[in-house]
């Protein structure tokens, strides 16, 4: 039924260098008029991608994009760390991707679509079986809550470090793993509650082993 | 069982892992360098003037502000009202801020002005009254050393028996004898005003000075305290606007002699320098020449005018002792008598060129020569009614001795005058009065004893420890008024 093929080794961004992000904070608090340009051409891609895969399949994010660098700029005063421009970055983007996520499952609750689902998006570049997969992952990341759902994202599909993942939701590192740990027996158990995706992420972790 | 946790928890993690890469595969990051436009409505927050933004620990602190500012508001108006505080130690306040020293113990109270009252010992207190200028402090029995920071607005008050000490800065003792309704007060610094029994509108007193009273007696001596600061020399007259007198009442203040006379001083130039300071509640006199010594007095060895400028204080004494002419006569004893030979000296005197010298020797064996009168018969007899005697005179030994002297009023066979002035010591000139009041009279009473006074007399008795002495007493200006 699912193709077993295992998928890349690992998603790797490139880090950058605490010179670069620190420079750029400062020119950001500096109001230099080329540091906002600037910002977003390098880290738009970052929240970009974090809010396609917070949310799955589905329309362009583009608007939240922009309302995450709006309050990014606006809020650049309080950044402590100039090194931690990322961070401070990631948790306004998991900031506005809560509150959407709240505000979908107001509307679905009170039944804004016909079923009560989210609506199915196609990903266009993907097989049918891939497709199936994201629709199955997705709807066990419905089934938490939206801080589970930033730490599984910020951990399992951004790879962030924990104490990177700890300084951009604003909590300690030891409450960061606590609920950390607690997320991933969540997801763990619903997925394990799905027979067909724990077969596909069985096969891809055992590819995943195989070739480590 | 903890490495089956260890291995689930590995397990889990492996499948949120492999969840999360199939995610990263199936989404893949966007193309690097094509995010699109910044959106217009991002630009115009950024071309906005720059928000000020408060790190997190100060987002509060317009509101701390505002609330420190109301606190102070309201805050600072309480505390400036609020009522000085004090610390006891060596005993215990009572409730109504009252306390008691025992009979081998003293107790300090430090108020946060920074005054101090040491209470001493079978001595009782009282805090009446706290505010922010100062409080109100009774002494109802004993001693008390009070030592009064001086500072802008200042205000304290002693209540002692009767009496009431206006303080604003000052030391001075305070010894208040409930049983014998005596009154003492002994100036170390500063000035203060005793108002209450027998002290008319208030009596000043400045460093250096001691004021006893005696409410049983009813009297009152303001006179130089021995071991006190040094205080401007002073010469005392009776007061124009005095207060009305009351029965019984003695003034008496003193200049000793012994301290204002330097060796090799003359007595005009120590009247000239007593004049510069004029006495503490009259008016400076006008400057007059100095009195010149009787003809035939040994000017070097005079002690005349003592009094300096005090002596220009009108109304002028009806008797000034400088002739026999003046009309006066003098009673004295005999020759076992205590005061005998009365004589007009030109060599010692409080003010002009004479005064009456007398005689006299104390003597404690025997009982007529503890106590001696002399009596100065008038020109002509005079109403005293409500009018006050003032004789100002000195007594001499070759050492400190006490004694006490009292006026009466001689009219026929009458005496009348019950007070006396306590503490006096030789050596000083003394200024003692005494007011006489007639009974009120009611109908079909007998005249009193007042209207026709026709002598008036000194009675000097010796006490504390010595009281075998002899020596001279002189008497000068007797004035009534």
């Amino acid at each position: 039924m699912y193709d077993r093929t295992p998928p890349p080794l690992s998603i790797v961004r490139a880090a950058p260098t605490a010179d670069d992000d620190a420079a750029l904070a400062a020119a950001l608090i500096a109001r230099e008029p080329h540091a906002p340009g600037l910002a977003w051409t390098r880290l738009s891609p970052l929240v970009l991608r974090l809010l396609r895969r917070y949310f799955g399949p589905g329309p362009d994010r583009q608007d939240m994009c922009q309302e995450v660098f709006l309050r990014f700029f606006t809020r650049i005063d309080e950044l402590r760390d100039r090194n931690a421009l990322r961070s401070f970055l990631i948790g306004i983007c998991l900031g506005v991707a809560q509150n959407e996520l709240r505000r979908a499952r107001v509307r679905r609750w009170i039944f804004l679509t016909q079923t009560g689902d989210l609506p199915e998006t196609p990903i266009a570049t993907a097989s049918p079986e891939v497709r199936e997969a994201m629709e199955r992952i997705y709807k066990i990341l419905a089934g938490v809550n939206a801080e589970d759902r930033s730490l599984f994202v910020t951990r399992y599909i951004e790879r962030m470090e924990l104490a990177e993942i700890a300084a951009a939701i604003g909590k300690p590192l030891s409450t960061t793993k606590r609920r950390l740990a607690r997320a991933t027996r969540r997801i763990s158990a619903r997925m394990k509650g799905d027979a067909a995706l724990a077969d596909y992420v069985e096969a891809m972790a055992a590819s995943r082993m195989g070739k480590s | 069982m903890r490495t089956r946790d260890l291995d689930g928890d590995i397990e889990r993690e492996q499948h949120c892992e492999a969840l999360g890469d199939a995610i990263a595969e199936a989404i893949p990051a966007p193309a690097p360098g094509a995010p699109g436009p910044l959106a217009d409505d991002v630009a115009r927050a950024l071309s906005r003037r720059p928000r000020l933004k408060l790190r997190p620990a100060w987002k509060w602190a317009p509101a701390l502000a505002a609330g420190l500012a109301a606190a102070a508001f309201f805050v600072i108006p309480v505390l400036r009202t609020q009522p000085l505080g004090y610390e006891l130690s060596g005993t215990y306040a009572a409730r109504d801020d009252g306390f008691e020293t025992p009979g081998t113990g003293t107790a300090t109270a430090r108020f946060t002005d920074g005054t101090s009252i040491a209470v001493g010992e079978h001595s009782a207190a009282h805090v009446r009254a706290r505010t922010r200028a100062g409080a109100t402090i009774r002494l109802d029995r004993g001693r008390a050393s009070f030592a009064v920071v001086h500072r802008p607005g200042a205000k304290w008050n002693v209540e002692v028996g009767p009496f009431e000490i206006a303080v604003t800065g000052t030391e001075f003792d305070v010894h208040w004898s409930d049983d014998h309704q005596g009154f003492e007060v002994v100036m170390k610094s500063g000035t203060v005003v005793v108002r209450g029994s027998l002290t008319g509108a208030g009596i000043p007193l400045h460093a250096g000075q001691r004021l006893v009273a005696s409410l049983s007696n009813g009297t009152l001596v303001v006179s130089e305290a021995e071991h006190a600061e040094p205080a401007a020399p002073q010469v005392v007259a009776p007061r124009e606007e005095a207060a009305p007198a009351k029965r019984g009442r003695l003034v008496a203040q003193a200049a000793p002699v012994r301290d204002v006379a330097p060796a090799g001083e003359s007595p005009e130039a120590l009247a000239r320098r007593q004049a510069l300071s004029p006495p503490p509640f009259e008016p400076a006199p006008l400057p007059t020449p100095a009195p010149t010594p009787a003809p035939g007095a040994p000017g070097s060895e005079s002690m005349l005018a003592m009094g300096g400028a005090s002596c220009n204080t009108r109304p002028i004494p009806q008797l000034r002792f400088e002739h026999a002419s003046e009309g006066f006569r003098v009673l004295a004893g005999n020759s076992s008598s205590v005061f005998r030979s009365p004589v007009l000296d030109h060599t010692t005197s409080w003010c002009g060129g004479g005064s009456l010298r007398l005689d006299g020797s104390f003597d404690i064996s025997d009982p007529s020569l503890q106590s001696g009168e002399v009596a100065i018969y008038l020109p002509h007899a005079v109403d005293l009614r409500g009018k006050t005697v003032t004789i100002r005179f000195m007594a001499q030994t070759s050492f400190e001795a006490e004694f006490t002297a009292r006026i009466l009023a001689g009219q026929g066979e009458k005496r009348t005058g019950n007070s006396y002035n306590p503490h006096l010591t030789t050596g000083s000139w003394w200024t003692i009065s005494a007011t006489f009041h007639e009974p009120p009279t009611t109908f079909g009473s007998v005249p009193g004893d007042l209207d026709h006074v026709d002598r008036i007399i000194l009675k000097v008795d010796a006490t504390g420890s010595f009281r075998v002495w002899s020596g001279p007493i002189y008497i000068d200006d007797i004035g009534w008024r």
